[in-house]
């Protein structure tokens, strides 16, 4: 939230760059916590590849025209989330509270 | 009621697991079951571990509800880790290394250390209660069906270096959370134990009669070690636990803690200073820079960066790395350095006043106390031992430290270099799996064990146990009268037997309170009940807490004096019971239990 919010345009590229890793980082922690995420197709991207009928998980680009079997080059493998949990809200809170501020006592 | 199942409770030092196995099918799998917990304000999610961290709520703070309980005032496992962090003085950590620590009274409200007036302090025994009860609760809550904890057979590990005062206040903790039918388990034997399971019946190729293995757990706050001998036992395989390790309060949190030491000195440098909670979040970020270089050896370094305090991310945070050079000197040099089978830690200087804490390992080298463990049990001839001295064959691993695989190679080269200067074979790798699961999911094997499904490890107490007898003589000032010690247990002394009547009378004033030194030794393996030793070799007898009793006097008068003797039992459970027995009793079977587990400081009276 707080490199969203915030104004990058006159930082550094390594100004962003470290920030970038702490994000990474606890974006990537949060999301494993919660869901597994698979490649949709497991072949190398850039390889050719045959589908043998249409279906939602493969999106057609580029000359979209004629039926199945579709001969094309793969570039996206796709992502699919396989077992999502999120953590079940207990007790008094409020939801729309993203993040409290913080007061530090000394 | 009879259980249904058996459940295997790790209460670790910085994470417990719990593990359930079915006793009614012919099913032997155990599965791992996933703690409820609140794991930030408000949110609660399933984890394999819960954090053992105690969260006290502020009056600022709604409750810490639970599904199960809206209005509670304590949190524990990731949110109570994570809070404590904000909030450090509110938090209990390491309450398992308290319950272990004689040096303060562990019934009564002491923790958290120096915690602000209006928290209602409580005991290291009741730390532990209140992890047992939200292990139960999470169970209930898994699986509405299947009842209580208190109605299932419990096995809860403990450090195999627990001393019988450390077992009794586990227990105690343990039936104060309802849990009626609980039984101990070493935690390396655990780890052996799951070994076992993971492998099936194929465990039976990997160890042959002859072996020895060295059982190595590195958790996050202790490190312990047992020897555990492959035996031939009537015309079939046996195991039998021969040895384990003293205490030590040394673990992974140390490693981050200096790495993160580190980093900061290096941050110090270069003017960037950092604030409390700046060095909290250091150790985090270098735990995961330094799995990180564990784990791929093609990293040079990584990044480590600490978001600023305020909103503003750009600009405002603190940037770092962690070098694989840092890594190796300070870990592996630091922790697993490489040195000789003579390389032993060095001693604890006594230090006149001490300061209330945990008495940590004064030497962090990990591979000297390792040393120093196959020193005393396995390379030299101890005296009046009554096992061979032999070199381990096969090593098992255990403990989240050790998932990285330079460490476990480090321990292992330094190890195999002591085996072949003596002329030894190098040991086998036991491949074990689950370092943070196994002692879990071994205990609750044992529970099937128990039942006869599949092999026991003998063992039984792991240490003699003595009474100090000031020696009658005449005072001389300035010197303290030597003290004798007589044994009362015997090393080994199997569940449910119990230790022969020592002839040697004591003499006790009832209605008051007496107190008795008490030691334990890990060594001296041959003294029956009843032995009588005027000297032992520095180390070879480590004082225990002080055995305090007041003998209710019971028909007697006060002040009477009776002459009694000391004998020791071990229940069911797992646990050391010591008795003393009137050697004129005026009614019949006149005895009293002694407390092994005392209290310390200003008495009340129970």
């Amino acid at each position: 939230m707080d490199f969203v919010q915030q104004d990058v345009a006159s930082f550094s590229d390594a100004d962003i760059g470290a920030a970038a890793r702490v994000v990474h980082e606890g974006c990537r922690r949060a999301l494993r916590a919660h869901a597994r995420v698979v490649s949709v197709r497991s072949e190398p991207e850039g390889a050719p590849l045959t589908l043998e009928r249409a279906s939602e998980d493969v999106k057609l680009v580029g000359n979209v025209a004629g039926s199945a079997p579709f001969h094309g080059v793969l570039r996206h493998r796709g992502w699919r989330v396989e077992d999502f949990e999120l953590p079940q809200l207990v007790g008094v809170h409020d939801p729309k509270l993203v993040a409290p501020a913080e007061l530090e006592l000394s | 009621m009879s259980a249904k199942f058996v459940v295997g409770i790790d209460l670790g030092t910085t994470h417990s697991a719990l593990a359930v196995a079915a006793l009614d099918s012919k099913d032997e799998r155990v599965s791992v079951l996933e703690i409820e917990q609140l794991v930030s304000a408000g949110a609660l999610a399933k984890r394999p571990l819960l954090p053992s961290f105690l969260y006290f709520a502020h009056e600022s703070e709604p409750p810490l509800a639970l599904p199960w309980d809206a209005d509670r005032r304590f949190a524990v496992g990731e949110f109570a880790r994570s809070r404590g962090a904000e909030a450090p003085e509110r938090v209990i950590a390491s309450a398992k290394s308290w319950l272990s620590y004689g040096g303060i009274d562990r019934r009564a409200g002491n923790l958290p250390l120096g915690a602000p007036e209006d928290i209602e302090k409580i005991s290291p025994v009741e730390t532990s209660f209140r992890f047992l009860d939200h292990l139960n609760e999470a169970f209930r809550s898994a699986r509405p069906a299947d009842g209580d904890l208190s109605e299932q057979e419990v096995v809860l590990t403990v450090p195999a270096s627990f001393d019988a005062g450390a077992r009794d206040l586990t227990v105690e903790a343990a039936l104060a959370a309802g849990f009626e039918q609980v039984t101990l388990l070493e935690e390396p034997q655990a780890a052996l134990y799951a070994w076992i399971e993971q492998n099936g019946e194929a465990w039976r190729s990997h160890l042959r009669a002859g072996d020895r293995v060295l059982v190595i757990d590195i958790g996050g706050g202790t490190t312990d070690f047992s020897l555990i001998d492959a035996i031939e036992q009537e015309g079939s395989l046996g195991l039998q636990r021969v040895a384990v390790g003293d205490h030590i309060l040394l673990g992974g949190d140390n490693m981050d803690l200096a790495l993160a030491h580190v980093v900061g000195q290096e941050l110090s440098e270069q003017g960037k200073e950092l604030d409390r909670f700046q060095v909290g979040a250091l150790a985090h970020a270098c735990r995961s820079a330094k799995e990180k270089l564990l784990s791929d050896s093609t990293l040079e370094q990584v990044a480590v960066v600490l978001p600023s305090r305020g909103s503003q991310l750009l600009g405002g945070s603190i940037r770092g790395e962690l070098r694989r050079e840092q890594v190796e000197r300070y870990l592996l040099d630091g922790f697993f350095p490489a040195v000789s089978a003579t390389d032993l830690p060095k001693a604890r200087p006594r230090a006149g006043l001490k300061q209330a804490g945990l008495p940590y390992a004064s030497d962090a080298a990990i591979t000297k106390h390792l040393a120093a463990f196959l020193a005393r049990h396995a390379f030299a001839e101890p005296a009046s031992s009554a096992m061979d001295a032999r070199p381990p064959s096969a090593i098992l691993f255990n403990g989240g430290v050790l998932k990285a695989h330079v460490l476990r190679t480090r321990v292992l080269d330094t190890l195999n270099g002591w085996l072949e200067q003596r002329g030894a074979a190098r040991v086998r790798v036991l491949p074990g799996e689950d370092l943070d699961l196994a002692v879990a999911r071994g205990a609750a094997y044992y529970g099937l064990v128990r039942h006869g499904r599949g092999l026991r490890i003998r063992g039984g107490t792991a240490r003699a146990y003595y009474v100090g007898i000031e020696s009658p003589m005449p005072a001389l000032p300035g010197f303290e009268p030597p003290v004798f010690a007589l044994c009362v247990a015997p090393f080994g002394m199997e569940e449910g037997t119990r230790a022969a009547l020592p002839p040697q009378e004591l003499y006790v004033v009832v209605g008051e309170p007496v107190t008795f030194r008490f030691f334990g030794s890990t060594t001296r393996r041959g003294d029956p009940a009843g032995t009588v030793l005027e000297r032992w070799r520095s180390g070879e007898l480590e004082e225990l807490p002080q055995i305090e009793l007041v003998l209710p006097p019971a028909g007697r008068a006060a002040g009477d004096v009776v002459a009694v003797q000391l004998q020791a039992s071990v229940t069911a459970i797992g646990t050391l019971k010591l008795e003393a027995i009137a050697q004129a009793p005026i009614v019949a079977d006149e005895r009293w239990q002694i407390e092994l587990s005392v209290r310390l400081g200003p008495h009340e009276s129970a």
